[in-house]
């Protein structure tokens, strides 16, 4: 038996009066150890006695816990719980030889009375007492919580558990197991499982307590214990069973099995010690990996997790025997330090790893059993780890009491327990190899989805910003159209054209999109063209009451512009005017893009279930265009100033081309101003309005008398798409046009003098004669003149105005005309009102004159 | 000197007297225990300084109370066997005051002897209290018969009438209530007698009970309610008339009793469970909910706060009451039990997220609280089962999917999966043909090899269970992963012979083991079908079909895979198949995480797919 050198330091000597139950304890800087009936308080600090704690019968139990309280079991007593004294350190110089208080525990301090008591355990804020009565051993449980004034802590008790003793009069005689023939005492300790949840923070205050690796926890004490995580009372017995009682199980966990503690092995010798034995790992922290129980006559049992060979995991009992007695034991990482009474052994655990695979058969040899090194210390027969740092130095430290009362630190130097480093079986290492691959396949593909997520995200914001940017400048712009016409800086005009395809005229509209803001229109937005006939009954069937364009714009940058073109009809099926409504859509179903359909993943609501579509769209109005038979009108050279005839210009059948001769036969157009048998519509204009509003450059008041005519025919036709060229070389107020349905109109303007109208003087008017042979035309031509000349005031601001006193003849006659107009059209309507079929040539004839006649001779617009 | 003796012991005895009455009143525990010890320790001094003196009968009446107040104290300090031991001694000793010789020990053939001995004497008052002593005994006992031959001694003259009925004679039985004003007495012989007569008529019903003779036990309980009786008692009394209905197949009298015993003693706990099951029986869920969690609720306050009851018998008539079917009867589960029990019933009935709840509580209580022992070790009647913390873990995870809480159920599975993941072998082999025949045995028989196959369900079970979680968020990826481990773990278990025999426990793993298999593999069918991989899909859906014949999510999934596939044909032909039998879970004994809910696993919409393929359908019959 080789020998480590090891140093050893003695502090103090001390007369035991019994040798027999002594308990040594560090709680802080002092040591605690119980002589008899007295407990000494040992100051490690100025190495000398530093109080004494009396009690009546002798101690064979103590306990410290977290909050500075002793807990001391004596015997045939109960359990006492005081206060450390008070360290009397007066602010005086230390008095070297300063006496040591004497204190004796007061019999109300007692906190359990029970003489049946062999042992305890303080594991948290748990007690956990086991007692003997006769035939069984009552294990019970108790919470200590903070207490009354009278009592510093009270105890609530939680659960009574029994397991019945086996009489252990041993035939051989006890006086060779026990040091000094009294009867041993049970050995109680409490393990966790190390990593769950209910991991105390730091077990070190608390000698008994012990963690285990999961695994063998699993093995030993069930899966039900390791799921709730429960704490596990171990209990030793004299007679060598080692019971074990998990305190979180529900009862009965399984049909038939007894609640209460179960007997985990029998060491058929008195148990000495429990602890768990741990095995550095490579990452710095200790792996409790074994569990150790040491009978007193040398047994040592070894409990290891291993492989079983196709069974598991299982659990391995592993028994050896060392000499003895072991008088008191301690275990340190993978070293037990054991005191024979004559000498101080270490031995090193080597837990039998996983190279001893199969282990389960009694074949394969057991690891050589490990060979107990002396330290040539004697006598010890308590001994505590002499500072709760491990590490330092790589060192042990124990403080020992030796039988003839020598109180003394053991510094062991540690052997480095190098190279065991945990390995794990083959069949494991793929599965584990298999699982980590997997597993970076998993993170890499959710980090490269994130990282689009997080791209498109940004995107989408930006986005956003643009879009709100864009819809807060509409919207004050807006608000600011009101007071002027303001143009606005994102903005949409239309013009009409005529194309030709498949030989058959149709009637174009461009739609610009100007962009004049300092944002870009990007992906996402939408030019929406809405085209819908204004309500009136121009013709009674109409089949596309309404048609919607969308343009997407693909991108416009500040100042460039976007033109559309679209078809408002062929001549033939033409039918208005036309209402345009020009809008800017964003969808916000762009902002999810849809190349990433699980946008908004790991949130377990559907994406596609949002009603995007729908509602989420933000649309700002633009304006609204009109398009009508004056955007229409066909010129051609070869028509101006030539007298009014219609060219139907593709005869659609055969009643249309007899209802157009019929006409001719009956229209037989001759000058100006004479009323004929084509349909007329008159409109009145004020000069001094149109010249008010439009300010025309080269417009001139000194520029002679058909300016005014002329110049109002060139702003009439100025979006008309067929008289592009024929505007600039007008010289005549008159011009003949061909409407889309083939029938020719003539428009004349002519100036003339109203002498009664204004009591001011005579008043010059436009006077803007509308003809031609087909009713419908002249109507369309009728409204789209009074469409342009209602914009006319409008432009005018109020100051500017002329204020104008009206002819009160003139007044009542047109009073008079509207009167009349207004009762011909009662009595027009009437059959229609009574519910009779009104005879339908009568009536419209009725109602065409009174037309007519409204329509000749018009009020003035001033 | 023998007056001024007999005062002192009088006073003795009358201060202990006091002394005990007074701490029955007290609160407190250890203090009121170390009281009565202290009176039953100086009784017994007592008695032994007065039996010091040679027998004498005029100190027999001091004597036979202080003897009498003795071991009424020792009732519930000692064990039986100790006070009939002192109780006989006693008598042998009055025997020897009067003079005469009497060698039997037998109880009742000495209460013969005694009775007839004393049967003019003033003392008869004091043996009357012993007699009820030794009613109290042979009634701990059990040991009807000799009541009856006792009593019947007492009510000498009807001796010729030969009443078997104890009942009747209890009725007849006429005990001298001469109070000796100056010596006190723990309780008074009318007092003991009443507690006598409704324990003894209990008992009778009690053995009724064991026999299965429901009707007679129902008899004696009614009449039992009808005696005068401390509360709590009452409390059990009616409990008891109301199992006794419930076993009659009345259920509304049974509940009417329960209630009844509740309006007398709401610490009644028994009763509030009896009528649990009642009304589990009725169907009427709402109110087994509610009275489980009535239940619970109160054994929580009572844990909280032990409540004191009120009312201290010098005798307890617990004591007297030592019938295991009592203890059956009038057992409460454990907490954790009735909270489990809460939960499932919660589940079943769809209540999702009250279930939730309770569960999440359930678990925070098994791992903070520590457990206590039962207190009878008796398993309670009715059907709670036993509490495996992996099963109430499973049963919590799938709650926690039902009630879309996908993240949360993944994260109690993971924690079954580590716990039992390192427990599975490599291989499991089962031999039909035995296996059940071990099975059957209980206790430590049962072999870690049937744990083991225990741990490999539940690790199947778990990650059966995130495969779930993982397919209903979308990842199938994770899901196809899931279920394939969970297959994995299934597949080790191999079975040697198909013979199963009709054994419970046994027939449930393998029904487990094998509908466990079938999900999985059509969660895994499914997964595959979203991830496009239809071949793998179809197989796994097929092989699922295989395990499990009558879910219709089976047959969906495969008539969606036939028509994704473009085999129209065999889509309308799948779908056409009359599926076998109703949804419902009947599966008895499987665990509850194998249920399945109406929107478990189908990605797609049952709805839907079901039109499309009438109208395929329908166009292939134009």
């Amino acid at each position: 038996m080789e020998a480590i050198r090891c140093s050893v330091e003695s502090w103090a000597e001390f007369g035991l009066s019994n040798s027999a139950n002594v308990k040594i304890l560090l709680a802080g800087t002092a040591v605690l150890f119980c002589s008899g009936s007295d407990i000494l308080l040992f100051s490690s600090k100025d190495k000398r006695l530093s109080a004494v704690l009396q009690f009546d019968t002798p101690v064979t139990h103590l306990a410290f816990s977290a909050r500075r309280y002793i807990y001391v079991l004596c015997e045939k007593d109960g359990i006492y719980c005081t206060s450390l004294p008070q360290q009397s350190r007066p602010p005086s110089p230390p008095v070297v030889d300063q006496d040591p208080v004497l204190q004796r525990v007061a019999e109300d301090s007692i906190l359990l009375k029970d003489p049946t008591i062999d042992s305890f355990l303080l594991a948290e804020d748990l007690l956990i007492t086991v007692s003997r009565e006769e035939a069984t051993w009552t294990l019970d449980l108790y919470r200590v919580s903070d207490g009354s004034s009278s009592k510093p802590v009270s105890l609530r008790k939680l659960a009574e558990h029994r397991v019945s003793a086996i009489n252990t009069a041993q035939p051989h005689g006890k006086t060779e197991v026990n040091v000094d023939g009294k009867d041993s005492w049970p050995v109680l300790s409490c393990i966790y499982p190390s990593g769950g949840a209910s991991f105390p923070g730091d077990l070190s205050g608390y000698p008994g307590c012990f963690l285990l690796e999961p695994v063998l926890f699993t093995l030993l004490f069930g899966v039900d214990a390791a799921l709730v995580n429960s704490p596990v009372v171990l209990l030793g017995l004299p007679d060598g069973r080692l019971c074990y009682l998990p305190l979180r199980i529900p009862t009965p966990s399984a049909p038939g099995q007894r609640a209460g503690p179960r007997v985990l092995h029998s060491l058929e010798q008195p148990v000495a010690f429990i602890g768990t034995s741990s095995v550095a790992t490579e990452t710095g922290g200790c792996l409790p990996r074994s569990l150790v129980a040491i009978g007193q006559t040398g047994r040592v049992l070894l409990v290891t997790a291993n492989e079983g060979g196709g069974q598991g995991k299982v659990e391995r009992f592993s028994e050896f025997s060392i000499r003895g007695p072991v008088v008191c034991a301690y275990l340190s990482s993978s070293h037990v330090y054991y005191s024979t009474a004559t000498d101080l052994l270490s031995l090193k655990l080597n837990a039998p790893s996983a190279s001893s695979s199969s282990s389960d058969q009694p074949g394969p040899p057991d690891p050589p059993t490990p060979t107990p090194i002396s330290l040539n210390v004697c006598g010890v027969i308590a001994m505590t780890l002499a500072s709760s740092d491990l590490t330092e130095g790589g060192a042990v430290e124990l403080l020992a009491l030796s039988r003839r009362g020598r109180l003394q630190k053991i510094r062991l130097p540690q052997g480095t327990t190098g190279g065991s480093v945990a390995r794990l079986p083959s069949s494991l290492a793929g599965q584990r190899v298999k699982d980590l691959l997997a597993g970076i396949g998993n993170v890499w593909e959710r980090a490269s989805a994130l990282k689009n997520t997080v791209q498109h995200r940004n995107k989408s914001l930006r986005l956003l910003n643009q879009v709100l940017n864009i819809c807060s400048l509409m919207s004050n712009q807006k608000a600011e159209k009101q007071a002027c016409d303001h143009q606005q800086p994102i903005n949409c005009h239309g013009v009409t054209s005529w194309s030709c395809v498949l030989q058959n005229d149709s009637l174009m509209l461009t739609c610009t999109l100007e962009n004049n803001s300092a944002f870009t229109l990007e992906h996402g937005w939408s030019l929406c063209v809405h085209i819908y006939h204004m309500s009136g009954s121009f013709t009674a069937e109409r089949e596309n009451p309404s048609r919607t364009y969308t343009f997407p714009v693909q991108k416009l940058s500040p100042g460039q512009k976007l033109d559309v073109t679209l078809p408002l009809g062929s001549s033939h099926s033409l039918s208005l005017p036309l209402t345009v409504h020009c809008s800017l859509m964003f969808s916000m179903c762009s902002l999810g893009s849809p190349e990433d359909p699980n946008f908004p993943e790991n949130t377990g609501i559907q994406p596609s279930s949002l009603p995007i579509r729908q509602s989420n769209c933000i649309c700002l109005h633009l304006n609204t265009l009109t398009v009508d038979l004056l955007d229409a009108l066909h010129f051609d050279a070869s028509m101006s100033l030539s007298s009014v005839s219609k060219q139907p210009p593709a005869p659609l059948d055969a009643v249309h081309t007899l209802l157009d001769s019929r006409g001719s036969v009956r229209g037989d157009p001759t000058g100006q101003g004479q009323r004929s048998s084509p349909y007329s519509a008159v409109v009145k204009l004020s000069v001094e309005l149109l010249r008010a509003s439009l300010k025309a450059p080269g417009v001139d008041a000194g520029a002679g008398e058909p300016w005014a005519s002329v110049s109002a025919l060139r702003w009439l036709l100025n979006g008309c798409p067929g008289a592009r060229g024929l505007v600039e070389a007008l010289q005549m107020p008159a011009v003949t046009g061909r409407c889309p349905a083939g029938h020719t109109a003539r428009m004349t303007i002519k100036e003339v003098t109203l002498s009664d109208v204004s009591i001011e003087g005579p008043l010059t008017v436009l006077e803007i004669l509308i003809e031609s042979f087909s009713m419908a035309t002249v109507c369309g031509l009728h409204y789209a003149v009074l469409r342009r000349i209602q914009v006319l005031p409008r432009l005018i601001q109020t100051c500017h105005k002329p204020h104008m006193q009206l002819g009160e003849d003139h007044m009542r006659r047109a009073m008079q005309r509207a009167e009349a107009l207004y009762k011909a059209l009662q009595v027009a309507l009437v059959p229609t009102a009574l519910g009779v079929s009104p005879s339908s040539i009568r009536t419209s004839h009725r109602l065409l004159s009174i037309y007519q006649q409204l329509r000749e001779n018009p009020l003035l617009i001033l | 000197m023998d007056a001024c003796l007999l005062d002192k012991w009088t006073q003795q005895n009358n201060f202990f007297v006091k002394e005990w009455k007074l701490s029955d009143r007290r609160i407190g525990g250890n203090q009121q225990q170390g009281t009565k010890e202290k009176c039953h320790m100086g009784t017994v001094k007592l008695l032994q300084m007065i039996q010091g003196v040679p027998a004498d009968i005029e100190l027999i009446q001091l004597e036979l109370t202080v003897a009498y107040n003795t071991l009424v104290f020792s009732f519930n300090l000692s064990t039986l066997s100790d006070v009939q031991d002192n109780l006989t001694n006693t008598l042998l000793r009055a025997h020897e005051a009067v003079g005469c010789q009497t060698f039997t020990r037998d109880p009742v053939m000495l209460w013969h002897a005694t009775l007839k001995s004393f049967s003019d004497t003033a003392h008869l008052s004091c043996l009357h209290n012993l007699l009820c002593v030794q009613w109290a005994l042979l009634l701990a006992s059990c040991q009807m018969k000799s009541i009856h031959q006792m009593l019947r001694d007492v009510t000498q003259e009807e001796v010729t009438v030969p009443s078997q009925d104890l009942r009747a004679v209890i009725q007849k039985l006429r005990l001298s209530d001469k109070e000796n004003s100056n010596i006190l007495v723990a309780i008074t012989a009318r007092e003991f007698k009443d507690l006598l007569q409704i324990c003894t008529v209990l008992v009778e019903g009690l053995e009724s009970l064991k026999q299965e003779n429901y009707s007679a036990a129902l008899v004696a309980f009614l009449e039992a309610m009808s005696l005068p009786a401390p509360r709590a008692l009452l409390a059990q009394v009616h409990t008891l008339t109301g199992f006794a209905f419930a076993k009659l197949n009345q259920p509304q009298s049974a509940l009417q009793s329960y209630r009844k015993a509740l309006e007398v003693d709401f610490g009644c706990h028994s009763a509030l469970y009896q009528s649990a099951l009642v009304y589990r029986q009725l169907k009427n869920t709402q109110a087994e909910i509610e009275a489980l969690r009535l239940l619970h609720l109160a054994l929580v306050q009572h844990a909280e706060e032990p409540m004191d009851n009120n009312e201290v018998m010098v005798i307890s008539p617990d004591v007297l009451l030592s019938s295991t079917c009592m203890d059956s009867v009038l057992a409460v589960p454990a907490t954790q039990l009735i909270l489990h029990c809460l939960a499932y019933t919660c589940v079943l009935h769809d209540r999702i997220s009250e279930a939730v709840e309770l569960y999440l509580d359930l678990m925070s209580s098994l791992q903070s609280d520590i457990t206590q022992p039962a207190r009878h070790n008796v398993l309670t009647e009715g059907d709670v089962s036993f509490l495996r913390v992996a099963v109430v873990y499973l049963e919590a995870a799938f709650t926690l999917l039902r009630a879309k809480r996908m993240w949360d159920a993944i994260t109690v599975c993971e924690d079954v999966i580590t716990k039992t993941m390192n427990l599975i072998p490599e291989k499991l082999l089962f031999d039909l043909s035995e296996e059940h025949l071990l099975f059957s045995m209980e206790g430590r028989s049962k072999s870690v090899k049937h744990e083991r196959l225990e741990n490999v369900l539940w690790a199947a079970a778990a990650h059966y269970l995130q495969g779930l979680a993982y397919c209903k968020m979308k990842d199938t990826k994770e899901s196809v992963s899931s279920f394939t481990r969970s297959l994995n773990w299934l597949a080790k278990v191999s079975l040697k012979s198909t013979v199963v025999g009709n054994h419970g426990d046994w027939e449930v793993k393998m029904k487990t083991l094998q509908r466990l298999r079938g999900l999985a593999l059509a969660g895994r069918g499914v997964s595959f079908m979203e991830r496009g991989q239809l071949k793998e899909a179809l197989r796994d859906l097929k092989l699922s079909l295989q395990s499990i014949t009558d879910l219709r999510m089976i047959k969906f999934g495969l008539v969606e895979v036939y028509r994704r596939l473009g085999r129209q044909e065999e889509a309308i032909a799948c779908w056409r198949e009359p599926h076998i039998s109703a949804e419902a879970f009947s599966s008895g004994n499987l665990p509850l995480y194998l249920q399945t809910f109406p929107d478990i696993s189908l990605c797609f919409d049952i709805s839907d797919l079901n039109k499309m393929m009438e109208d395929a359908f329908h166009r292939r019959r134009v």
